[in-house]
């Protein structure tokens, strides 16, 4: 079966300062039909710049190699029509910050109908009725009056389904969520996520979901993506990825977050941060990795495919990661 | 930008200058509306409500002063003032307009491409842009008039063209800013063409620049084209036209009559100003307040 969405050995380069700077390091990830797949990362991971990616969202003057395809073809080869085509038809995306991301002197009426008045041609009393449903579907009260409205009249959360509501439209195959709750408050984001989840499974899209929550990753995903440094780290079922961490620096991760029911210090991921290309050759997360030896500066940059999935740690065997997932093969790549 | 009370902000940082309600700080723009409404309805009307026939002469009652049959006196021909300066609106301000519109119009094309497209298409525009800098637009009228003869639309035209880089630059940067905000990056995603995001979605957004850059077009124009006539290259001699008027109303100064050139000029001050606070209330304080030089 073909991948709906298919991102096959990514590198990103931009230019600072004149130079061109590596973002991305042979990122491959795909996300089959219905399914949904978490992308995890700190800031500067490249979870976004791969997310853009998918939608040939990168800058002019980005050095780009790999492929993406979407249903098989390939989104960098697409001419300017196809690709409009396929941004408006085949992906709905979800940005971080609804309020920066939605016209500020158009209404929501407007904001919502004019992809189905363009590009569908719809006549505008239809396309009104219909988006009138989509917001009743996504929790917004008093829908016919919220068209009316400007986006400075609506609260975060609201507008936030709004965007929702105008990613579900065109009836996308797959949707990109770009820390779609990260601009919200917490009670907030629970209650997006949901409504989310809910109108992607029942309309059977695929998503592809940013985010820097393992917590909110393993609730709505299948499969999560561990980047670090513009590098996959690991790749595996969600429900399996808190229990047994198949790199160490997801196994860091996962120790590093708070729990209600301890008392004690936080542990910290030793080191700070560091960006693609900062990072040494091999396994970027050498320099704070506590397993560390001297061949993993001569890691391949792109990870292994084991039974239980994906990992980037050439020590993973040794360090007794990957013995427990080996219950069920996943499908990948 | 200072937080100015009753004026509507959209809190992604678009700039709406709407008033929410009328206040205190709204009077000084509807005084201004006001002011324009009235010169734009003799613009229309003049020649329907002003009490006499401008161009008739009458020596008899040559270099009168205000009185109630001529509420700003004679000129030395002993044409009635008030009319002719009602009547001479039209054309001292229907020039300007259409300087105007046409240096707005072709500016905020230029710019708004200029700042999409980026790349080689913008270097080309705005060193075109940065040439026309260079000649005064006065200059171009007189050139204009020393190839196309004395009247209204040479100079008209010159302009026009010299307005456009005023207003070009201006609207550039404006586009430039505006189009790495998020929403133009979704309508992108959402696979919009570029003219139908420019057009329906980045322009309204930065419709406070243009109007701003637009009004102070009209004063310039406005200014310029009255040097013009002032100077006799542009609008002739008996059309009532305020430039016309206080050139004429110079030698009736010496003989104790300044109330042509005086009344003249007030009119002129009265819509320069009017626009040009107009301009800065539309644009906000972001609007360049530094006229041309």
């Amino acid at each position: 079966m073909t991948a709906l969405l298919d991102i096959e050995n990514l590198r990103v380069e931009l230019p600072v300062e004149g130079k061109l700077t590596t973002v991305i390091r042979n990122v491959s990830i795909s996300v089959a039909e219905r399914e949904a797949v978490a992308v995890v990362g700190e800031s500067g991971s490249g979870k976004s710049m791969t997310a853009r990616s998918a939608l040939r969202l990168l800058p002019r003057d980005a050095a780009v190699s790999g492929d993406v395809r979407f249903l098989g073809e390939s989104v960098f080869e697409m001419d300017s029509r196809s690709l409009r085509a396929y941004r408006a038809e085949c992906v709905g995306m979800i940005f971080q910050d609804p309020r920066a991301h939605i016209n500020p002197v158009r209404t929501i009426g407007d904001f919502l109908t004019e992809s189905l008045i363009s590009t569908r041609s719809m006549k505008p009393r239809e396309a009104r009725s219909r988006v009138t449903k989509l917001l009743d579907d996504v929790g917004v009260s008093r829908a016919e009056h919220r068209l009316r409205q400007f986006p400075y009249e609506l609260s975060g959360g609201l507008l936030q389904r709004v965007m929702i509501a105008s990613a579900l439209a065109m009836e996308p195959k797959l949707i990109l969520a770009d820390e779609p709750t990260t601009a919200l408050d917490v009670t907030t984001q629970s209650d997006v996520m949901s409504i989310l989840d809910e109108a992607r499974q029942e309309r059977g899209m695929g998503l592809l979901f940013i985010t820097h929550d393992l917590e909110l990753a393993a609730a709505v995903s299948d499969r999560t993506v561990v980047m670090y440094a513009g590098t996959i780290m690991e790749d595996q079922q969600s429900s399996r990825l808190h229990d047994t961490p198949m790199h160490p620096y997801s196994a860091a991760l996962i120790a590093s977050r708070p729990s209600p029911h301890q008392r004690q210090r936080l542990t910290a991921v030793a080191g700070r941060p560091q960006s693609a290309s900062e990072a040494p050759s091999g396994c970027p997360f050498g320099p704070r990795c506590s397993f560390r030896r001297d061949e993993c500066s001569e890691a391949p940059a792109a990870p292994r495919v084991l039974p239980g999935g994906r990992t980037g740690c050439i020590r993973a065997e040794d360090l007794g990661l990957v013995a427990a997932n080996q219950l069920e093969p996943i499908r990948h790549g | 930008m200072n937080s100015r009370p009753a004026v509507l902000r959209s809190p992604v940082g678009v700039r709406l200058h709407l008033p929410s309600r009328i206040g205190a700080a709204q009077i000084p723009t509807i005084f201004c509306l006001i002011v324009l409404g009235a010169i734009a309805f003799l613009v229309v009307f003049g020649p329907l409500v002003a009490p006499q026939d401008p161009n008739a002469v009458n020596l008899s009652v040559s270099l009168q002063g205000p009185s109630g049959a001529h509420p700003f006196g004679t000129d030395i021909a002993g044409r009635d003032l008030f009319s002719r300066i009602i009547v001479g609106a039209r054309t001292s301000v229907l020039g300007p307009l259409v300087i105007a519109v046409t240096a707005t119009a072709v500016g905020t094309l230029v710019g708004v491409v200029a700042a999409w497209k980026r790349g080689w298409i913008d270097s080309i525009l705005s060193r075109t842009m940065d040439v026309m800098f260079a000649i005064p637009g006065l200059l171009l009228a007189f050139m204009a008039v020393a190839v196309f003869g004395r009247g209204i639309t040479a100079p008209v035209i010159a302009l026009a063209i010299a307005n456009i880089p005023w207003v070009g630059r201006v609207v550039r940067s404006a586009a430039l800013r505006e189009r790495t905000l998020p929403y133009i990056a979704a309508y992108t995603t959402q696979g919009f063409s570029s003219f139908r995001i420019c057009l329906r979605h980045l322009l309204p957004n930065i419709m406070p620049t243009v109007l701003a850059q637009g009004t102070l077009a009209f004063t310039y124009g406005l200014v310029d084209l009255l040097a013009l006539n002032f100077l006799g290259l542009g609008v002739q001699p008996p059309t009532a036209d305020w430039g016309v008027l206080v050139s004429e109303g110079q030698d009736s100064i010496l003989r104790g009559a300044p109330e042509e050139t005086l009344f003249a000029s007030l009119f002129i001050v009265i819509t320069v100003v009017a626009a040009t606070v107009l301009s800065q209330r539309i644009g906000g304080d972001e609007a360049p307040a530094a006229p041309p030089a």
